[in-house]
């Protein structure tokens, strides 16, 4: 059974077998390249194709359907190799009738091919050889140098070795050695192959086992060649594993930490403290789309590293551009929605609102005692996390943001003491901002003449963290005194007096209201009311 | 030197004129002058006849027409231009030399 082609010579249909066709193809392009390329070879041609239609019409007419390959042999015969057809005033170099026609040629640059007649693996060292014009057994050298010192040649050879291709054909050889691939060379080439077959059954026959015995080699050539190719193979096998894993068990940490940090947040058994946080810094919507975002970003390059693992181990090779083109597209959506979420994210800080609140105390007393009020939270307090003063509390599984306010000192107008509590916030826009600043909750209690101060404020449940701020000014009338206990030392900040003392060394200490700034005054008694420890 | 190639070389040299002489008779296509020509042995391989064909029509010395076939496609028909009518005649007397030439140094040597 063969394959049969369809073939139209010169207008006529035939059928012809696979074989008789590439015999066929092959001589009417040894004609083609013969008679070159100008109008007279292109008609010439065209007769010689209807003369060849013109025979095998005769021999279909002989009964057979098809054209055999010794159909097309024998055509050719009759035809005759171009080398046949020369005529001798075609040419300027005649020389008795002998063909020394020399036809303008392009030069043709060499190639690089693994040369099979001279190799001892799989012909590189050789080929490499006939390309740069070096003898092989020169760079057999230095490979086997190279291997020795660091073994980067056995690397470089197995990819030459792939990568090269074999000189198969005679026109393949020909391009190897830089000739001109024309009929005369193919003709040359031939020539001394056979040549060579001669000598070599000459060589069979004068010493068996010389011929045994290179056999032999060519044998155990061949198996080093595939135990090589095998053990490339495992090994591109074994990368495409490595790769898949990376990229199968990256995606699983992903999507679970994910997924475990949104869903689940405290109980997730990644001590990620970040995501767990993030929800008290970034609102839930913009939140859930930054994760989309980030999954994407992250999870299309670990799927492709994935797929890319798959088609090393399988040896499959699929370029399907829909592939590449897809994840490429959901990678840039991905930093698209990455880039929306942080500006977004940003816009959410755009305005600021304050909030403010005036109380006056009433106190029969000259001197108020300032305390600070126990931190309730102390011990739930998240000890890696502290930006700044913003702190953050787990009570019950849920997070909680608290800071510190801060607590300035100033004369007051009147004859009174009074606490201006001054919310800051900040919002997309200037409402929003307002709502934020007006959620802070901030306490103080006062008894008699003792003032305590609630060490934090804390940002309501649900709300999300907008550069929240809380400063508390306390007002003191003209030649009344505050004392400063110890702990107000976490809130007072940079509160003006005639001393210019720095706030850690204004505690524990007397203070008058003088025209603009407080003074020291020295006391001999300290208030009674130092706060009892009341630890947790 | 050996016999074939040295008749080839002989033949070669006259193909061109046993053309022509071919075609001075009646106009015919390619297949008919190699039949011919193969009967009067004087090509071994078909394919010589084409360049040789195609030069003398470039040459002027012949022309071709195609005609309509019975079976296949149309064929080309050459025939001998009236510089090839001239051409053919100069050739005749050059053959005519080179027979008698020939005969001469025959009868010369014996």
């Amino acid at each position: 059974m063969k394959k049969t082609f369809t073939i139209n010579i010169s207008g006529t249909v035939f059928h012809i077998d696979d074989d008789a066709y590439e015999r066929l193809n092959s001589y009417i392009f040894q004609v083609n390249k013969y008679f070159g390329n100008d109008a007279d070879a292109k008609e010439i041609v065209e007769d010689i194709e209807s003369r060849i239609s013109e025979l095998f019409q005769e021999r279909i007419k002989d009964g057979s359907e098809v054209i055999t390959i010794e159909q097309v042999e024998e055509i050719i015969k009759i035809m005759g190799m171009p080398e046949a057809f020369a005529d001798s005033n075609d040419s300027e170099t005649v020389n008795e009738g002998n063909y020394t026609k020399t036809r303008t040629s392009r030069p043709r640059g060499r190639k690089l091919y693994r040369d099979p007649d001279d190799r001892v693996l799989g012909g590189v060292c050789s080929g490499l050889g006939v390309y740069f014009n070096i003898d092989p057994v020169i760079i057999r050298l230095i490979f086997v140098a190279l291997f020795f010192g660091g073994g980067s040649s056995l690397f470089i050879y197995a990819i030459l070795w792939i990568v090269v291709p074999k000189a198969s054909n005679t026109a393949q050889r020909l391009e190897m050695k830089g000739e001109e691939v024309n009929i005369n060379n193919i003709s040359k080439t031939i020539k001394e192959e056979i040549q060579d077959v001669k000598e070599n059954y000459q060589n069979f026959r004068a010493s068996k086992s010389y011929t045994r015995g290179r056999e032999r080699f060519d044998d155990a050539g061949n198996a080093v060649t595939s135990v090589f190719r095998a053990i490339l193979k495992i090994f591109v096998i074994i990368f495409g594993i490595i790769l898949v894993s990376i990229g199968v068990f990256s995606i699983i940490a992903l999507v679970t930490s994910i997924f475990v940090s949104s869903e689940f947040i405290g109980i997730s058994p990644f001590n990620h403290e970040l995501p767990n946080y993030i929800n008290l810094f970034v609102s839930g919507d913009t939140l859930s789309w930054f994760w989309v975002g980030l999954a994407l970003t992250i999870g299309i390059p670990l799927i492709m590293l994935a797929y890319f693992g798959t088609k090393l181990i399988f040896q499959f090779k699929s370029n399907n551009p829909a592939v590449g083109m897809s994840s490429l597209g959901l990678w840039v959506i991905g930093i698209i929605i990455l880039i929306c979420t942080t500006v977004r994210g940003i816009s959410d800080y755009k305005s600021v609102a304050t909030s403010t609140k005036q109380e006056t105390i009433v106190t029969k007393s000259d001197t108020l005692y300032l305390n600070l009020g126990n931190d309730e939270f102390s011990d739930y307090l998240d000890s890696n996390i502290d930006f700044d003063g913003l702190r953050i509390a787990s009570v019950n599984g849920k997070q909680f943001l608290l800071n510190e306010p801060r607590l300035n000192i100033e004369k007051s107008e009147t004859n009174e003491f009074s606490i201006v509590v001054k919310s800051k916030a900040r919002g997309h826009d200037y409402s929003k901002a307002q709502k934020n600043a007006d959620e802070i909750r901030y306490k103080f209690t006062q008894q008699d003449s003792l003032l305590t101060f609630q060490p934090w404020y804390m940002l309501p449940d649900k709300s999300v963290w907008h550069k929240q701020e809380v400063s508390i000014t306390l007002k003191v009338p003209e030649n009344k005194t505050i004392y400063l206990n110890d702990k107000m030392i976490k809130i007072i900040h940079d509160i003006k007096n005639t001393s210019n003392m720095w706030d850690g060394d204004m505690v524990g200490k007397y203070w008058t209201m003088k025209s603009d700034e407080l003074e020291l005054t020295q006391r001999k008694q300290t208030p009674v009311s130092t706060p009892k420890k009341l630890k947790k | 030197m050996n016999l074939e190639n040295t008749k080839a070389q002989m033949r070669k040299g006259i193909l061109e004129y046993c053309i022509l002489l071919n075609l001075s008779k009646k106009p015919s296509y390619a297949s008919d002058i190699i039949a011919e020509m193969k009967i009067a042995q004087m090509i071994v391989v078909e394919g010589t006849l084409y360049p040789l064909l195609t030069r003398l029509k470039n040459d002027g010395y012949l022309g071709y027409r195609w005609e309509e076939s019975l079976q296949g496609p149309p064929r080309k028909y050459y025939e001998l231009t009236e510089n090839g009518r001239l051409f053919l005649n100069e050739l005749d007397l050059a053959w005519a030399d080179l027979v008698d030439a020939i005969n001469q140094l025959k009868n010369n040597n014996l």
